[in-house]
């Protein structure tokens, strides 16, 4: 009992604020006119709500490790026109396909990794710029029109019910990614030495830990993690596009944030990270089901965000005192 | 009689649980020079930060006249640490520091006003210099200038000659006697006793926070001066030293002929099993680079490093660990400590893959490794997942030893300035647990700046100046003079 | 010499004429290799692409010498676009909405401020600001009767010689915000705590102060950058900053500026901002797919940041990475 006692005390605050605005938020929908609060709406929200949801696991890796990626939006986008195009070729196969564009994620990913381990370019500005560079190309390449279609079985595995469950096969995926993720992080010493080096790169440094091994693992991760985010939301959008993941850069910081990770490293993890997926997903269906203008909705979502930002940096800053 | 420009009246102050100094009580004259003495983690910079106004005290009172003339602050503090911003002319840092009306800056004031600081100094640099380009030494009376612009009701100088050479110690030297002159009362800490006995009236030492005396420095010898700091004779915080070495021993770790484009020059020594080896110095003068090529954190431009008597390439510290070397860095809240993070987490940091099979963290066996040397070395902690940034700075310390001891097959152990901001039960503790390393065949190089360490600790004193090594001492019979000899540039024929 | 300038900014003046040399050659060879660029078209919408870029990156430059970084200058740019239109609502007109636009912008950057001063790290407290700014924005417009006052921005829209009246608005806030960043107390204190802000807090440095100032500008100038679109444009449109916040960033790193802070010059930024605004001229004249322009940005940022780091010496770059939290004298210790 003392044991347990000792575990809940040692659970970072964010996380009692971040599942308390999960409740909160649960709570509203209950109370909203359109559909009220099933369990079966829960699954269908979270389920669509995968993609950001394996996007923000990548983004949790890297932010522990003292980065940030903000190339996982135009990498989505790209595992996208990559399925629609191949899934055309003669021959081709969703595995097949899929394993493709898994290993194209993980490409970009060494390069960013490679790219921030070697040089002193600050994580923000130098996967700012490969973003950009790898927007550039896919939209060259597809000319603006991005060509092929997904396969239906694609869509049939994403949103069909596995083993007859509520479970969708997206949700299942992310729920699979999150708890191995989860293990690895903090069961295994490599994982959690993406911790050490978060907190201290030097310090890990100096005591023998291969510092820049963890940086390229978590961006290949992160690539590899943002490609299938990518495939994801295009078995549930249907299309392939190239803006559709735009905003999932910037969504799945702030989902990391939320759950507890801080730019400065050394925090967060897979409990925390699916909390704030949860917020936000939540949200706004939340003022979805309250007909509120998407304009507004911008405005609530920055708000929560700023009040969350700020209620994090109290309880950051009173630990450290 | 004229008012005492300072007076500490029952002076206390806690952080926390920590008392960190408790009923201080002491005056200083207008143009008397004070020195402060005790060891690491005595409880001095807190007091200085209180004179200081950085926070005000729990207990007791503190005045401070005003300064004479209207002009400037009522207390001027040099830290150990520079506050100077790299980026800007010395000028420019002056400036800054000028608590100046007006929205803006007139230019030809500033720079005026900087030369007569600078010229009065007699510091040879320019005023339009950027301080990065500036030399330690250089930096460091940069900061003095700063301070004594405007001179205050009360000087305080913190360690301000640690990176200045001969000539440069003497122009602070005249700095402040010109200051003293003028009325200003001037707090002097420093380690090197001969400064203290030609610069200082009175003497304050502090012990574990409290008051140990307060008085007249004439009566006192070194010696005594050493013996009232440390509360006992310094040979009993020291453990014994090792039997001799079996001759033939294979060094664990050589350096041969090794160079560093600008800061070393052939720079050649032996870490022998069982041995501590000590490189002693001024600061800034080589020992830092020394020991971070040791510990495979800096690669030399010339020379051979040998691990046990093969020549390799340390590829980072990473290839060192691989090898058995172990580094304790010297400024452990940037470059040791996971400060966020346990106690433990910070304990395995080093030895986390060599302990657990398979790369499968085990709590339980963290808990029983851990709780080891938590034991071994007394850590004062509520638990081993308390957060060390809570931790006091000698437990803290002792953790980072603790993080080497618990390494498997450690060969050599590189440690650079191993007991800074440490009070003197920890730092007993550590020392005899390096004593005891060592005698566990592990070759111990020591990097510091504290003599007492140096000497009493080691079995070997390298000196070093000017990234040269200037002579080898046996420590059994060194003295503080001998070493500050070499230090200073003398070669040891002289 | 002894010169009205600190020796600091004195040398950037040098460091700034480098770069000049740097546009200046790159206009000769688009000039003598492209026939349509020396015609006065080419020249008209290079000067008027300039005006607005070059007003939001000085901002982002005072933000970015802070130790920060503003993410919301895209938004508060077209936040002003439709303050302006919404002239037919405001009592006085015209002229009132400016100044509505001007003090919105200088609001949010206030806001910003004291978000990064309670401990948000800049980049999450103005990308978040960034998404309010935007609903704002993106709600007024749909404003019935809301109209873009075009008498006024005729009026902005003159030109002297070939040269529009906002392209000398910009130069002019450009010089002003590079004199006060090098010869004002505030604007130095804003310099030293974005190279280290730990010791400008042990030195009792106003870096509170500082810190609502500089996002304060930043805001203030983007708000300008926007008034200088609407004389582009003629329309009003809440999304018309969004390539702003990376146009404005790259800005500021080819100006030498770096970005963990305290290090760079103002005056560099309009070399920069020529240089990148020529360079996406010559991709457009020459055929080239726009689509290479965002490929070249990205290089462009890359590349930058390797040049100015090869070259950077004598100055130590704190390698901790910069942590958003104002530092109580306490912690200092």
């Amino acid at each position: 009992m003392n044991r347990v006692r000792s575990t809940l005390a040692r659970v970072p605050a964010q996380l009692w604020v971040a599942y308390g605005l999960v409740l909160a938020c649960l709570l509203l929908l209950a109370l909203s006119t359109t559909g009220g609060l099933s369990p079966d709406r829960v699954l269908r929200i979270l389920s669509n709500a995968a993609p950001l949801g394996v996007v923000a696991i990548a983004q949790t890796i890297v932010i522990i490790n003292r980065g940030i990626d903000l190339s996982v939006g135009p990498i989505m986008n790209t595992a996208g026109i990559m399925v629609a195009l191949l899934s055309v070729q003669p021959g081709a196969t969703l595995a097949g396909t899929i394993a493709v564009v898994l290993v194209a994620g993980a490409a970009i990913g060494l390069v960013n990794g490679v790219l921030l381990a070697y040089t002193r370019i600050p994580p923000l500005l130098g996967t700012l710029a490969t973003a950009a560079i790898i927007q550039g190309v896919y939209s060259l390449i597809t000319r603006g029109q991005p060509k092929g279609t997904i396969p239906g079985e694609l869509r049939d595995l994403a949103d069909g019910r596995i083993l007859g469950s509520a479970f969708s096969g997206s949700l299942v995926v992310w729920l699979v990614l999150l708890v191995v993720v989860g293990v690895l992080l903090s069961r295994t010493v490599a994982g959690r030495r993406f911790y050490a080096v978060g907190t201290s790169p030097r310090a890990s440094w100096l005591s023998g830990v291969p510092v820049r091994s963890h940086t390229l693992v978590a961006y290949i991760a992160s690539g590899m993690l943002a490609a299938l985010a990518g495939v994801l939301l295009i078995a549930y959008s249907g299309s392939p596009s190239l803006t559709a993941a735009d905003n999932y850069a910037l969504n799945s910081v702030v989902a990391a944030v939320i759950g507890g990770a801080a730019l400065s490293g050394g925090a967060g993890g897979m409990v925390g990270t699916f909390a704030g997926v949860a917020v936000l997903s939540l949200l706004t269906t939340v003022l979805n089901s309250f007909n509120v203008p998407s304009a507004v909705q911008l405005i609530v979502n920055g708000t929560v965000l700023i009040a969350m930002l700020f209620v994090n940096g109290r309880i950051l800053g009173s630990r450290r005192r | 009689m004229d008012a005492a420009a300072v007076t500490c009246t029952g002076v206390s102050k806690s952080f926390g649980a920590t008392r960190a100094v408790s009923g201080i009580s002491f005056t200083i004259q207008p143009g008397e020079v004070l020195a402060l003495v005790g060891e690491n983690g005595a409880g001095k910079s807190t007091l200085m930060n209180l004179l200081s106004g950085a926070f005000p005290a729990d207990e007791g009172t503190i005045s401070i006249a005003p300064p004479g003339g209207g002009r400037g602050r009522a207390v001027a503090m040099v830290h150990q640490e520079l506050s100077l911003f790299d980026n800007l002319t010395v000028a420019e840092n002056l400036e800054l520091d000028r608590s100046a009306r007006g929205l803006f800056v007139s230019e030809r004031s500033s720079r005026a006003e900087a030369q007569r600081v600078i010229d009065e100094l007699g510091v040879g640099v320019s005023v339009d210099a950027t301080v990065g380009d500036l030399t330690v030494g250089q930096r460091q009376l940069v900061e003095v200038a700063k301070a004594i612009a405007v001179p205050p009701t009360l000087l305080i100088l913190d360690e301000p000659t640690s990176s200045l050479e001969g000539p440069q110690v003497e122009l602070l030297f005249a700095a402040v006697r010109r200051l003293t002159a003028l009325g200003t009362a001037v707090i002097f800490v420093s380690h090197r006793m001969d400064e203290l006995f030609e610069l200082c009236a009175t003497v304050l030492v502090m012990r574990d926070g409290e008051q140990v005396e307060f008085g007249r420095l004439e009566g006192h010898s070194r010696t005594s001066l050493v013996e009232s700091m440390v509360g006992r004779e310094t040979s009993a915080l020291f453990p014994d030293r090792a039997a001799a070495t079996p001759a033939g021993a294979i060094a664990e770790l050589e350096l041969r002929d090794v160079g560093l484009a600008g800061r070393l020059e052939s720079i050649s020594l032996s870490l022998l099993p069982g041995r501590v080896t000590a490189i002693a110095g001024l600061d800034g003068h080589g020992q830092g680079e020394i020991a971070e090529i040791l510990a495979g954190a800096l690669r030399p431009t010339s020379g051979e490093v040998l691990v046990r008597g093969e020549a390799v390439r340390l590829r980072g510290p990473r290839g060192a660990v691989r090898r058995g070397i172990g580094y304790i860095a010297p400024n452990r809240r940037l470059d040791g400590l996971l400060l966020d993070k346990s106690v433990a987490a910070n304990a395995m940091l080093a030895a986390g893959p060599r302990l657990f099979r398979g790369g499968v963290y085990s709590g339980r066996r963290e808990r029983s490794i851990v709780g080891g040397i938590i034991a071994d070395l007394a850590v004062k902690c509520s638990s081993m997942l308390q957060p060390i940034v809570e931790l006091s700075g000698g437990n803290q310390q002792k953790v980072l030893v603790g993080r080497w001891l618990v390494f498997p097959d450690l060969r050599v152990l590189v440690l650079n300035d191993p007991t800074r901001g440490v009070d003197v039960g920890s730092r007993a503790q550590i020392y005899s647990a390096i004593r005891a390393i060592a005698a566990d065949g592990v070759a111990v190089a020591l990097i510091s700046t504290d003599m007492q360490e140096i000497l009493g600790l080691s079995d070997e004193i390298h000196v070093v100046y000017s990234g040269r090594l200037m002579g080898a001492l046996d420590a059994e019979v060194a003295t503080e003079r001998a070493v500050m000899h070499l230090a200073m540039g003398a070669h040891d024929d002289d | 010499m002894i010169s009205p300038l600190s020796t600091t900014a004195a040398r950037s003046v040098r460091r700034a004429g480098l770069l000049w040399a740097v546009a200046l050659v790159l206009v000769v060879i688009a000039a003598i290799a492209l026939p349509a660029f020396r015609t006065p078209v080419s020249i008209n919408s290079l000067l008027a692409a300039l005006a607005p870029i070059v007003l939001i990156s000085v901002g982002q430059a005072i933000a970015v010498l802070y130790g920060g970084i503003d993410l919301s200058v895209g938004a508060v740019a077209g936040l002003s676009t439709v303050v302006l239109s919404l002239h037919t609502l405001v009592p006085g007109g015209a002229p009132v909405a400016v100044l509505l636009a001007l003090a919105a912008g200088l609001l949010i950057g206030v806001l910003n401020g004291a978000g990064v001063i309670a401990g948000i790290n800049p980049l999450l407290m103005t990308f978040a600001m960034a998404g309010v700014v935007q609903g704002l924005a993106l709600l007024l417009q749909s404003t019935p009767d809301a109209a873009v006052p075009f008498d006024l921005v005729r009026v902005f829209s003159v030109k002297v010689g070939p040269v529009p009246v906002f392209a000398i608005v910009a130069l002019v806030a450009l010089v002003l915000a590079w004199l006060w960043m090098s010869q004002s107390r505030l604007g130095r204190v804003v310099q030293a705590a974005g190279y280290d802000q730990r010791i400008a807090v042990r030195l009792g440095f106003p870096v509170r102060r500082a810190t609502i100032v500089a996002f304060a500008l930043a805001g203030l100038l983007a708000a300008m950058g926007g008034l200088a679109i609407v004389t582009r444009t003629f329309a009003a449109d809440a999304l018309v900053g969004s390539s702003s916040i990376i146009d404005s960033i790259a800005t500021v790193l080819v100006a030498g500026i770096v970005i963990t802070g305290g290090v760079g010059s103002i005056l560099s930024v309009l070399p920069a901002a020529v240089i990148i605004a020529v360079v996406g001229q010559i991709i457009t004249l020459t055929g080239t797919d726009a689509y290479y322009q965002t490929i070249f940005k990205g290089l462009l940022l890359l590349a930058a940041m390797g040049v100015y780091q090869l070259a950077g010496k004598g100055i130590r770059l704190p390698w901790r990475l910069r942590g958003a939290a104002i530092i109580t004298k306490e912690a200092a210790r």
